[in-house]
Parts: C-alpha cells; sequence; structure tokens
C-alpha cells in the first residue's frame, strides 16, 4: 500500500517535471527563433546551444555540441539545432496503422 | 559479420502469427548520451525494439526517456494519421549488443507505452541505412546483419 503511494507520488512528480522541461525547452526554441536570421547569416550548417535563451556556441558536429551542452550544463534543458535544417517530419505507420480494437 | 533473427519461433518452428502481430522485433539498450566516468552509475534500460520501416528516425518511449532521466534537446513536429503532433526529442544512445551496432544523438520520444505498443524503441530507416534485413514472410523469418559499425 505505501509502496504504491510512493510509486504514485513519483509518477506525479515526474509529470510535472517533464512538464516543466518541456515549457523552458519551448523557451529556448523561442529564443532560436528569434535569433534565426543571424544565426542563418553567421552559423549556417553549424550545431547551436541555447541556454537560458542566450546563444552557448556554434560547433561543426552534433557531437561537439552536445558534449559541450552536458559539460556545461548537465540534464539541461538546452536546444541543440543545426541551423538551417529544420526538424523532420516522420511517420512511424506501423504504430499509427495498429488496429487497437477490432470486432469479427 | 554480426547476424540475428529478428522473427518470432514456437518449439523450433516460425511462428507467422506473431510476427504478423508484433513485427521484426529485437532487444536494444537505451542509455544517456554521455557516459559516466564510473560504468556502474550509467542508469540504462534493455527493451524490446520493433524494425520499423514506416518510420525515418528512430524513436524511443515518451516514459522510458523520463525513467533513464535522458536531456531533452529540441522537438520536432511528427506527422502520423492523427494528424502533426509535437514531440519531445532526448539525448539518447541505443545500442543493439547483438548486432554491435549503437545509434547516438537526438530522438524523438513517443507514447509507445502509453499507446499499448509492446516496444518501447522503434528503429527508424536511420538505423536500417547500415543494416542488411531480409523480411521472408513465407517462412516467417527476419534476418539482420551489420556488415559495418553504425554511427
Amino acid at each position: 500500500m505505501a509502496c504504491k503511494m510512493i510509486s504514485n507520488i513519483v509518477n506525479v512528480l515526474s509529470v510535472f517535471y517533464t512538464m516543466h522541461m518541456s515549457d523552458l525547452l519551448k523557451k529556448e526554441i523561442h529564443a532560436f527563433e528569434q535569433m534565426k536570421p543571424t544565426l542563418l547569416k553567421h552559423h549556417m550548417g553549424k550545431f547551436v546551444i541555447i541556454h537560458d535563451e542566450k546563444l552557448v556556441g556554434a560547433y561543426d558536429t552534433f557531437d561537439a555540441a552536445a558534449k559541450e551542452a552536458i559539460k556545461q550544463f548537465g540534464k539541461g534543458p538546452y536546444l541543440i539545432r543545426e541551423v538551417g535544417s529544420e526538424p523532420s517530419k516522420n511517420l512511424p505507420a506501423s504504430v499509427a496503422y495498429r488496429i487497437v480494437h477490432a470486432s469479427n | 559479420m554480426p547476424l540475428i533473427e529478428a522473427g518470432f519461433s514456437n518449439e523450433g518452428k516460425a511462428d507467422s502469427q506473431r510476427l504478423l502481430h508484433y513485427g521484426p522485433t529485437t532487444q536494444v539498450i537505451v542509455c544517456s548520451f554521455d557516459i559516466p566516468d564510473k560504468i556502474e552509475e550509467l542508469k540504462s534500460e534493455t527493451v524490446f525494439a520493433l524494425i520499423d520501416t514506416g518510420a525515418s528516425q528512430s524513436m524511443i518511449d515518451s516514459q522510458l526517456a523520463t525513467k533513464l532521466g535522458l536531456v531533452p534537446v529540441d522537438k520536432a513536429m511528427v506527422a502520423g494519421v492523427g494528424g502533426p503532433r509535437e514531440h519531445t526529442m532526448y539525448l539518447t544512445r541505443i545500442v543493439c549488443l547483438a548486432l554491435e551496432t549503437e545509434q547516438y544523438g537526438k530522438f524523438l520520444a513517443a507514447d509507445l507505452k502509453d499507446g499499448d505498443q509492446a516496444h518501447e524503441v522503434l528503429l527508424g530507416r536511420d538505423f536500417l541505412s547500415n543494416i542488411i534485413m531480409i523480411y521472408d514472410g513465407i517462412r516467417a523469418q527476419v534476418t539482420l546483419a551489420s556488415p559495418n559499425k553504425t554511427k
């Protein structure tokens, strides 16, 4: 009983934590959009880190940017995005088309 | 060359029904992007992954991302039959020991477990770009081989 209660509390806290992180990440994305014209002009093709709504640096590879972001800010959140490359759209068709309920 | 079976068998016989139901399945390890100096501090989970030719990129389960404390680093729109939806991307490593392959970078998280999906990882066409896959529907066998190590 007590274990289940603790587990439920942990689950609720993790949901709030995820929501909080998601909101912070949205701010970083908004900052990226604001900086976009400058970034496109000076850092086209580079991987940038945005933290606390500020540009931290521009790197040649995603690896280099990720390592630097982890070193400086640990668990984040922070935005790492390639300048000039919009996040792509995906279609996980096998999941999307799986029948959940069907009657014969 | 590492080679594995991603199909299903029952007492040595190919199980076409389970292959039809679950799809090609293998086990992978999901862990954080950065490997700590003390390996015992690495949080990881061994989970089932669906080889998903319909997904352009590999994806992980949202609950798994939270459980492992993965770092959120971006958001992206994903188009599905329910329309486009925003998903968070996490810094992650996906390791397939049997194939000696590793993918790392930022991966989309989807509500796979919440959607009653049996898998916690979808291995998309980015994973398959370094893999040979033979899907033999008649014999209900799926063979995967990795001639080279993935990125």
